[in-house]
């Protein structure tokens, strides 16, 4: 079976890197540690994991935003096909990129909240765990988001708009969320449901990127 | 007033210093000795106490203290953080945590989770929700940030820490065995710090946190955490502490750049010439002794030969670190420290690292056991309402659990958190916990054993304890005895069960203003297990059986009682005779029964004789089956049991009292999260 690549971006600050590593090995990705200064991306899936990009420092993936890597994926969508995955400050920084629409704000508590939420996406409810600061999605005006799936909370944790959770622009092979699928793969005792997450990923480069049915 | 007073140093200290120097020593010695001999650095209380305990291994005197589990090192060590919280509760809580992973980092251990046991006054008080919620963002935004999971803790709420937060916190790291790094520094070396550029902040912290407290007291002792420059510290620590070149390691805490390099240097036998003008600095005009005194947060000091300094400046590049050669090792047994070429001090060694120390004594005392009379209803509702016993979710949603994807079980209501450590394929499980009610020696015994059977009802091997032991003014009789039989006891219990104490941690003076905190001795032990199948994984359903296990009426600790439990608990488990075994904690059969049954959301009813349903000293087992081999099982053993009733329905019976399940289950998990709403 033909392997996919997957790269995964580590900047200064980011912590997820490893897991998320791990769980992609597992599910049967060629996985490489990239640095956020690398241009030059030769894999069908680049993830920019969890964690807290430049120390957060002005905002949430406000600096990871300018960072070599950031900036030549941009490019790099519109030359040919690749997956993009953010996950939680993955998340933020394809928003503040402008990658994807709208903005990540702070909880609406104002606290960090890190617990097992129920989420829904294409018809699946399951739950993963969320563990963010700053995780509630906001945007002007929902219909911008017409052309995206969107994954929901089923109790939504931080006050997120439309109960926002994740988007998937299924154009241009875009997805992020605030859960982290990652620590839900191989971890023992814990649930698989960060399976359905990257197995759906693993179809869609398999039908849409190599023709394979 | 001469200089050493003014620094607190006490006239019999000062005495000491005279007689083994030999002279007077100048003003920049005189502070340097201020900090090395105060009680937070030199342990002038308690050191002569605490150098026979049990132990396992030979990496005594480090940073942190280890079990080891196939070819790797658990390093695991708590401290205390109360004087900076008290005073600034974030960014004491936030050094906190940034100081314990320095611990196990400068031993070349990768940290891998953290605990915490905090204390502080009833939830009702406006004081209580400033301290709590500020020490747990605090907690939050340093150990999130770092990507270290805080996995397990306690939290306590009493009216004697109203005013004098006790916050300790635990860090686990770990480290090939042959990977190690010691603090132990040899000659023809350079020493090097890495990281934050020494600042004004945190100057004197080490003087400060020996000594009571007022409302006088300064902010500007207290030190600032950077948790960003803390993570790419602590990648560029791990990478350097792997290179041949790296021959020693140590954090720069109390007494920063000195005690560090005095410590390097006086365990390995070798002495230095300190070139200040060489430290990068956030202020020029710092004056020297206060580059040395510095409590600047975030730096590291190596000691390193000279063929590894190109390598080490690639990996400081890297990360974008700052570094300075600050001084080179030597032959010999002299601290010396120059400034632009200007001698400011030349100090033995040994005087230098050996301060004086005291002789504690005790007082006899009368202990005085209360026996109340008990009422059901009033001391059900008192349990239920009790924020002690109700859910923490508030607090432990804040932390980050799960970060490194290794976290099995956290917080929650289990106080325990485990581990899978891939690297030895096994499991580690952890937990914590401060009694203090009672006499020192009950106390800790409590503790122990709460411990012992929490790791056993989970199917783990108890196998290493740390403490950290938090007390009052040492001057006053009363705390020299606690603190003598809080000591004298652990090292008993652990010899006696054979479970090291491997590290600990000792802080004195915790009185603010008048009042002044009871003797609490924070344990936490470790264990582990290789095999997933041994974890003891419990599960209750509707019509199981409750039993109560051991001798619950026994008031001594009987250790070979206590081992064939736990072999017989885990031999139940092979077998599968039980669904669950559950310790009973602080809050008696009826407080364990409660939390179980709302997070399976099934009521049980008992009957038993009522004096014990809430009985907090020397607590056993429940065990929950619906397998009738078990009592066969067990009568076979000869062990003790009786059987309480059974998980039913969605009512809470005990004897003629009925409560509704869901309604107590509301105050129960609602409670903190409402009394800390309130507040906004």
């Amino acid at each position: 079976m033909k392997k996919f690549k997957a790269s995964i971006v580590k900047f200064p600050g980011t912590n997820c890197e490893n897991e998320t590593l791990d769980a992609l090995e597992y599910i049967g990705f060629e996985t490489l540690l990239i640095n956020h200064n690398e241009t030059d991306i030769n894999s069908d899936l680049v993830v920019l994991p969890g964690g807290f990009s430049y120390g957060d420092y002005i905002s949430c993936g406000r600096i990871a935003k300018f960072s070599p890597l950031v900036l030549s994926l941009k490019d790099l969508i519109k030359k040919r096909k690749i997956f993009i995955l953010g996950i939680c400050n993955g998340f933020q920084i394809l928003t503040e990129a402008g990658i994807l629409p709208g903005a990540i704000l702070e909880n609406i508590k104002g606290r960090f909240i890190c617990r097992d939420v129920e989420i829904s996406f294409l018809n699946k409810i399951f739950s993963l765990p969320i563990a963010h600061h700053q995780g509630r999605y906001y945007i002007d005006n929902i219909e911008k988001l017409k052309n995206y799936e969107i994954i929901k909370y089923k109790n939504n944790p931080n006050g997120s708009i439309a109960d926002i959770a994740g988007l998937y622009d299924k154009k241009n092979y875009i997805m992020a969320l605030m859960p982290h699928p990652e620590r839900n793969v191989i971890t023992p005792f814990k649930s698989k449901n960060g399976k359905i997450i990257f197995e759906f990923i693993k179809n869609v480069i398999e039908k849409d990127f190599y023709g394979i049915v | 007033m001469e200089l050493y007073k003014k620094l607190k140093i006490e006239d019999v200290v000062f005495q000491n210093i005279l007689n083994k120097l030999k002279r007077k020593p100048n003003d920049f010695e005189t502070y340097l000795f201020g900090a090395m001999h105060s009680e937070h650095c030199g342990y002038l209380h308690s050191k002569k106490y605490l150098d026979d305990f049990y132990t396992n291994n030979n990496f005594q005197n480090e940073n942190a203290g280890c079990i080891q589990i196939k070819d790797y090192c658990v390093f695991f060590k708590i401290e205390s953080h109360n004087h900076p919280c008290l005073i600034e509760p974030y960014q004491g809580a936030m050094t906190g945590i940034g100081g314990i992973i320095r611990d196990v980092l400068s031993l070349g251990a990768k940290p891998v989770c953290l605990l915490n046991s905090l204390k502080f006054g009833k939830i009702e008080s406006n004081k209580t929700k400033y301290y709590l919620s500020e020490v747990v963002r605090g907690i939050s935004d340093y150990g999130n940030s770092i990507g270290v999971p805080l996995v397990s803790g306690e939290t306590i709420f009493d009216e004697v820490f109203e005013n004098i937060p006790i916050v300790n916190v635990m860090a686990v790291g770990i480290v090939k065995s042959d990977k190690v790094k010691f603090s132990s520094a040899k000659k023809d070396a350079f020493i090097i710090i890495l990281g934050s550029k020494t600042g004004l902040d945190g100057l004197g912290g080490a003087i400060f946190a020996s000594d009571v407290l007022d409302e006088k007291t300064s902010k500007s002792s207290i030190q600032i955490g950077d948790p960003y420059l803390k993570k790419l510290l602590i990648e560029a620590t791990l990478r350097i502490n792997l290179l041949k070149s790296t021959l020693a390691c140590q954090d720069l805490g109390a007494s920063g750049i000195l005690s560090s390099t005095s410590e390097l240097c006086y365990k390995g036998k070798c002495g230095v010439d300190l070139f200040l003008q060489n430290v990068h600095l956030q202020n020029k005009n710092m004056a020297p002794y206060e580059i040395m005194l510095s409590e600047t947060q975030e730096r590291m000091a190596f000691v390193v030969e000279q063929d590894g300094l190109s390598e080490f400046d690639k990996i400081a590049n890297e990360y974008e670190l700052e570094y300075s050669i600050i001084g080179k090792t030597k032959k010999g047994n002299n601290y010396r420290v120059f400034y632009d070429n200007k001698l400011l001090a030349d100090i033995p060694l040994d005087v230098l690292c050996e301060p004086y120390l005291y002789t504690l004594s005790r007082k006899k005392r009368e202990v005085q056991e209360k026996i109340e009379p008990i009422n059901l209803k009033e001391k059900f509702l008192e349990i239920i309402n009790d924020e002690n016993f109700c859910s923490k979710e508030y607090i432990y949603s804040q932390f980050d659990q799960e970060v490194q994807g290794n976290t099995v079980f956290s917080q929650n209501n289990n106080g325990i958190g485990i581990i899978y450590l891939k690297e030895i394929s096994s499991f580690v499980a952890f937990c914590i916990e401060t009694n203090f009610l009672g006499c020192a020696k009950d106390a800790l015994e409590n503790s122990f054993l709460n411990l012992y059977r929490k790791l056993v009802s989970f199917g783990f091997e108890p196998l290493g304890i740390t403490n950290c032991l938090n007390f009052s003014n040492p001057d006053d009789l009363n705390v020299q005895s606690d603190f003598l039989d809080t000591v004298d006891s652990l090292k008993k219990m652990s010899k006696s069960f054979l479970i090291p104490v491997v590290s600990g941690n000792v802080s004195f003076y915790n009185e603010f203003s008048g009042d002044k905190i009871p003797p609490c001795a924070t344990i936490a032990m470790v264990g582990a297990v290789s095999c997933k199948n041994k974890i003891i994984k419990s599960e209750i359903f509707a019509g199981d059986k409750i039993f109560l296990l051991g001798d619950y009426f026994c008031k001594n600790v009987d250790v070979g009682y206590e081992n064939n439990l736990k072999n017989i608990i885990f031999e139940l488990y092979e077998k599968r005779l039980f669904h669950s075994v559950k310790s009973v904690g602080k809050f008696g059969v009826v407080g364990t029964l409660l939390k179980n049954s709302f997070f399976y959301k099934i009521g049980f009813e008992i009957s038993f004789k009522k004096e014990l349903y809430f009985r907090k000293h020397l607590p056993c087992y429940i065990l929950i089956s619906s397998n009738d081999e078990l009592k066969k099982e067990l009568e076979k053993n000869n062990i003790l049991f009786c059987y309480l009733g059974k998980f039913t329905g969605d009512k809470i019976k005990i004897e003629d009292l009925v409560f509704d399940l869901d309604e107590m289950n509301q105050i129960y998990q609602n409670k903190i999260n409402f009394e800390m709403e309130k507040q906004i």
